[in-house]
């Protein structure tokens, strides 16, 4: 994969699953997971969401630092 | 009559004991069955707890039902080797439910909203967070102590990094010894192998629920574990794998996997280690 995005076509929504089409290749994808607004003949965008990668990371970051204030380090006697 | 009697029941006792003799558990190891997953509590005749991962969120109940039945809430302390779901999905309801003193994980990145929502629990509960660090280790009383052997430093760089960054540690005591490597994979196990980590040990917690891409044979043999545990599904055709399985039978170390055996009990005293499981609770010493 080098797109920064990829296009899937809605091909067929069956029950749970809408099968989507990348180039001639047929995948199975859950219904669950399509936007409220599609259906058969939609086209889906796939990427990488930077920027909640950024935002989620960042949060875990500053709440493990603030959690580990107190780790003396070295061994652990419990 | 009476003494005959004492006779006879002297001579009970005797048979029995050349049976089964009585070795004192020092620590127990609980590998608790949480379908796929990992839940791994350890508990030592000193009072002393600790979870290693608390399964994926439906197994909350089962892990829950395991600390309560060893009476251990709250627990001293909550070890996490990786950060994927199946692994600690169930550990924001321990923490609700049963509390911790202390948490501990590694610094690898894998931000995912489930391993936020955890730390805000451990905020909200006041638990302080301690770094794994390869080379720490975690003395439980009664002569058993963790070390931490992993995670690997510098970082494992890979598509799938979490498992190969897992925080692998082995539980001895005195001759009696357990490797718990979380999902480690081969790139770790190499890892291990070529920093001449003691990995020698009498049980081995399999990695990576028995995945392909798990225990080598070059692992295996360094290990040469005598009982091999898979935490597992059941029916999961995948784990463990056919390949895994087959490197494992070659190794000759007894296989036993918690989609079979329910939960399985290990029983370290300073010369061996002895088990049972939930579906044989007939004790076996292990040679």
């Amino acid at each position: 994969m080098t797109e920064e995005a990829v296009l899937l076509f809605i091909d067929a929504i069956e029950d749970d699953e809408a099968l989507v089409l990348l180039g001639e290749k047929r995948f199975g994808f859950p219904r669950a997971l399509l936007p409220a607004s599609a259906k058969e003949g939609s086209w889906l965008r796939l990427s990488v969401d930077s920027a909640q990668q950024a935002k989620v990371g960042e949060e875990i970051e500053a709440r493990r630092a603030r959690l580990l204030r107190d780790d003396p380090g070295g061994n652990i006697k419990l | 009559m009476q003494a005959l009697l004492a006779l006879v029941l002297c001579l009970a006792c005797a048979r029995s004991s050349l049976a089964e003799p009585p070795h004192s558990a020092s620590a127990v190891v609980d590998i608790i069955a949480v379908g796929h997953g990992d839940s791994i509590l350890i508990t030592t005749a000193a009072g002393k707890s600790l979870l290693i991962d608390g399964g994926d969120t439906d197994a909350a109940p089962a892990v829950l039902a395991a600390l309560r039945s060893r009476a251990v809430c709250p627990l001293d302390m909550i070890l996490l080797t990786h950060r994927h779901k199946d692994h600690l999905g169930g550990l924001r309801r321990v923490i609700e439910e049963c509390g911790a003193r202390q948490f501990m994980d590694s610094g690898f990145r894998h931000d995912s909203e489930i391993y936020l929502r955890l730390l805000e629990s451990l905020e909200k509960h006041g638990i302080p967070l301690r770094q794994a660090e390869a080379g720490r280790q975690i003395d439980l009383g009664s002569g058993a102590v963790l070390t931490l052997l992993g995670p690997p430093q510098p970082s494992i760089e890979a598509h799938d990094a979490a498992n190969a960054n897992s925080v692998v540690s082995r539980l001895t005591v005195e001759k009696s010894s357990v490797l718990l490597v979380g999902d480690a994979d081969f790139a770790e196990e190499h890892w291990l192998m070529s920093r001449g980590s003691r990995l020698r040990s009498t049980v081995l917690k399999v990695g990576h629920h028995g995945s392909r891409t798990s225990s080598s044979s070059d692992f295996l043999r360094d290990v040469a574990p005598r009982l091999a545990v898979i935490s597992n599904k059941p029916n999961d055709a995948k784990h463990p794998h056919p390949e895994t399985d087959a490197r494992l039978h070659d190794s000759k170390a007894r296989i036993l996997e918690t989609a079979k055996e329910g939960t399985i009990h290990l029983e370290l005293d300073p010369e061996g280690v002895t088990f049972h499981t939930a579906n044989h609770p007939q004790k076996v010493r292990l040679p």
